[in-house]
This record gives C-alpha cells, structure tokens and sequence, in this order.
C-alpha cells in the first residue's frame, strides 16, 4: 500500500464525498452515517485490492459506495423503496473518471440550450419527462421528441469517447 | 452500454466527484427554470391582478348602472 493510501489520508479526503453521495440516496441521517462507517470499513479492508492502473481511487471509492447503497436497499427493503436509478449498474463499459465527466461536459455545451436543459433536469435532478415539461413550460409530446433528439445528438458528440 | 444508463451513470459519479464544468452547466439550467417558473409566475399574478381589477370594474359598472337607474328611478 502506497503512503497515500493510508486510512487517515483516505478518510479525510473521502468522507465528505462518500457521506453527501450516500446522504442523497438514504432519506434517514443515522442510516447514512451508520452505512458511511460501513463504508469506510469495507475500504479498508479491501485496500490492497485497488490497482491504479483499473481505475482511480476515486471511481473505486465511487464503485464501493454505490454497491454498498444498493445491498443496504436489498437488505432494508422493508423500510425502504427499491431505487430505480441503478438500473446502469450491470453494464461496465462507461469509464468514470475527471476526463469523462469533462467531456460529457464539452457535449453538453454544443447542444442547444433547451436539449441541454432537458438532458439536466431529467437525468441529474432525476424529474421524469412530465415534470420537465412542467418546468420548462413546454409540452410533454415537444420534450419527449427533443429528449430523443438530444440523445442521438450525444450519441453522436462522445462517439469514441466514452 | 446505451446512451441513458451512461448519463445515469456519469450524472451519477458526478454527484458523487463533483466536476466543476459539468456543474456550471446544470447550474445554469437550474438558474434557467427558476427564472422560467417566477416568469410564470409573476404572469399568473398580473393575469390575477388584472381579472381582480376587471371584476371591481364590472362591479363598479354594475353599482353605478343600478345608481343611475334608481338614479332615474328615485
């Protein structure tokens, strides 16, 4: 293990991002701070698993977090609603580092406005297409269309990549 | 992987290692709805403001037709 791997570094560096992400995904405090610690444990344990040369620390402190929310759902289930966000989580090939949200940033910019808007609201505010068609006071039947404009416009500009 | 789960998942990871570029933009989205939503509604209040006036002017029509028809009457 690198010096910079150590946990005190690790734990400072990460809390702040790993406790806000999990804070986002759990309603309930103590159940996010309970599964931050879990976290955190998890990580380092497994320490010595992590190779910089597959990912960065981040994607790979990302990747535990993300999978930890998702067991504590299925364990919880009772108490909590299954969230339907996850549904990439099988599938791998989209790389996840600084570069790749800077250039999903680049092609956000060569749309115009209002694709770029409805791209915004539906897939980082998370509101379904009736709800940004509300916002943007436009109708559902114009976003709907736009939204798969958008997509193929994307599609297009981060062709090759991510 | 399809272009939706790979804005999921970027949009994702971005909440969790915010990317500064990428938050100007959605910023500036959010700055675009709330200025959209109070233009929505300052619209709705004048359309309200004006339909009050018009019914105080309706009624104002009203009581002063009334008067002068009991005006005349009296």
């Amino acid at each position: 293990m690198s010096e910079r791997l150590d946990s005190e570094w690790i734990y400072t560096e990460y809390r702040d991002k790993v406790f806000s992400y999990v804070r986002s995904k759990l309603n309930n405090y103590h159940d996010a701070e309970d599964l931050c610690e879990d976290i955190f444990i998890k990580i380092y344990k497994n320490i010595d698993r992590f190779d910089e040369e597959k990912s960065s620390l981040s994607t790979w402190i990302f990747n535990i977090t993300r999978n930890s929310i998702i067991d504590f759902y299925r364990t919880n289930k009772t108490n909590y609603e299954i969230i339907d966000n996850y549904d990439y989580i099988e599938e791998e090939d989209a790389e996840l580092d600084a570069l790749s949200l800077e250039i999903l940033a680049k092609a956000l910019e060569q749309l115009p406005e209002i694709l770029r808007d409805i791209i915004v609201l539906h897939y980082y505010e998370e509101n379904n297409l009736k709800e940004v068609s509300e916002k943007l006071n436009i109708s559902y039947g114009i976003v709907k269309l736009r939204h798969k404009e958008a997509l193929f416009k994307l599609k297009n500009l981060l062709k090759d990549q991510l | 992987m399809n272009m939706e789960n790979k804005l999921k998942k970027l949009f994702d990871y971005h909440r969790f290692s915010k990317n500064e570029h990428l938050q100007q933009i959605i910023d500036d989205t959010n700055t675009r709805v709330e200025e959209k939503e109070a233009l929505i509604l300052d619209e709705n209040s004048l359309s309200f403001a004006v339909g009050g006036v018009r019914e105080v002017e309706d009624k104002t029509d009203k009581d002063f037709l009334e008067k002068d028809k009991l005006g005349r009457a009296v």
